[in-house]
């Protein structure tokens, strides 16, 4: 019953999804989460660095989400919205934590941190010739203020002016950070510096 | 151009001007220079995989926020919303104004009932215990006037 109600829901846009969950069907709100979950657990753990934050995250945007469902945009904005309190959230969580530090996969590993699963995640772009896991496995090498301005800007789309009020940072600054966090991308995925 | 400013400028541009197209100064040098176009390139293909970044997320996180969501949702839309904080502020700003003209209202009535009483005494007798315990001994004769 609960599969067949899930099945029907799965052609409607988000749009119907959330007038649906508006009218308090959950199954309506469960296909949202179903639908986005793996771009907001991307955009979470590339800012956070780790499975256990990223989870929270997660948990924390969709909850907020379903408390705010009166007021949810449903003009195919849902992704956008979803994705925008997701880095807020992480964001708030990296400043909390004010270590600074990198946060590779060896040293998640080696000081027993919930690592993220990379099996089922498909290659990251033909021409790079890397999995999804090397990407993240590099990206998660870049100190987290550079990490934050490229997954800003790379994969939500928000402009260098946006992400400099967002931040409260120079625009300057969030190139300077965008150009050294690519270079650092490149010379780990390429394995060479150019001279 | 040198190659350093090239590099540069290729690494802090945004995400569409690296994908759509460099400024002719740029382009007439990557024209020329292998080593700074190999660069460029390798940056376009670096952006274009984070755009594409996809990690499958873990199975556990299904019941993990369903459990998180409450009963039901908030189902306040936002011109409800809107509508019932502007009532809220609408009704703090009346109670805030009854009571400090209402305040005024006191204190400026008490102001002219006391400068009444000091700046008119023969008009206001002041309350005198003597002066009434005296009248209250006043006869009949002595209230009739004289003919
Ligand atoms: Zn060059």
């Amino acid at each position: 019953m609960r599969e067949d109600q899930s099945s029907s829901l799965q052609h409607l846009d988000d749009a119907e999804l959330v007038q649906r969950a508006q009218s308090g069907q959950r199954a309506a709100f469960e296909s949202l989460f179903h639908r986005h979950q793996d771009r907001v657990y991307t955009v979470a753990l590339a800012i956070v660095g780790n499975a256990t934050d990223a989870k929270d995250v997660v948990q924390e945007t969709f909850v907020r989400a379903y408390k705010r469902l009166g007021s949810l945009r449903t003009d195919g904005g849902v992704v956008a919205y979803l994705c925008k309190t997701a880095t807020n959230v992480a964001i708030d969580l990296v400043r909390a934590r004010k270590t600074g530090k990198q946060v590779s996969l060896d040293a998640m590993k080696s000081s027993g941190i919930d690592i993220p699963d990379f099996s089922n995640s498909p290659q990251a772009h033909a021409e790079l010739q890397v999995t999804n896991e090397e990407l993240m496995n590099a990206l998660l090498s870049i100190p987290d203020d550079q990490r934050i301005v490229l997954v800003l800007h790379h994969l939500e789309g928000v402009r260098v002016d946006e992400i400099a009020d967002m931040l409260g940072i120079p625009m300057g600054t969030v190139k300077s950070r965008l150009g050294r966090g690519r270079e650092w991308l490149r010379r780990r995925l390429y394995g060479k510096v150019i001279d | 151009m040198k190659c350093e400013t090239v590099r540069q400028l290729l690494a802090e541009s945004d995400a569409n001007a690296l994908s759509a197209g460099v400024s002719p100064e740029v382009a007439q040098h990557l024209g020329t220079c292998e080593s700074c176009a190999e660069y460029h390139k390798e940056l376009q293909t670096v952006s274009a995989g984070l755009g594409g970044l996809t990690i499958v997320a873990p199975s556990e996180l299904y019941p993990q926020v369903m459990q998180a969501l409450p009963a039901k949702p908030g189902v306040l839309s936002r011109k409800m919303a809107l509508l019932l904080s502007m009532l809220v502020v609408a009704l703090c700003a009346l109670i805030i104004e009854y009571y400090y003209f209402y305040g005024q209202y006191r204190q400026q009535e008490h102001v002219i009932s006391t400068s009444c009483v000091e700046s008119m005494p023969g008009v206001i007798p002041t309350p005198n215990t003597e002066e009434y315990s005296q009248t209250s001994q006043l006869t009949l004769e002595q209230l009739t006037p004289s003919q």
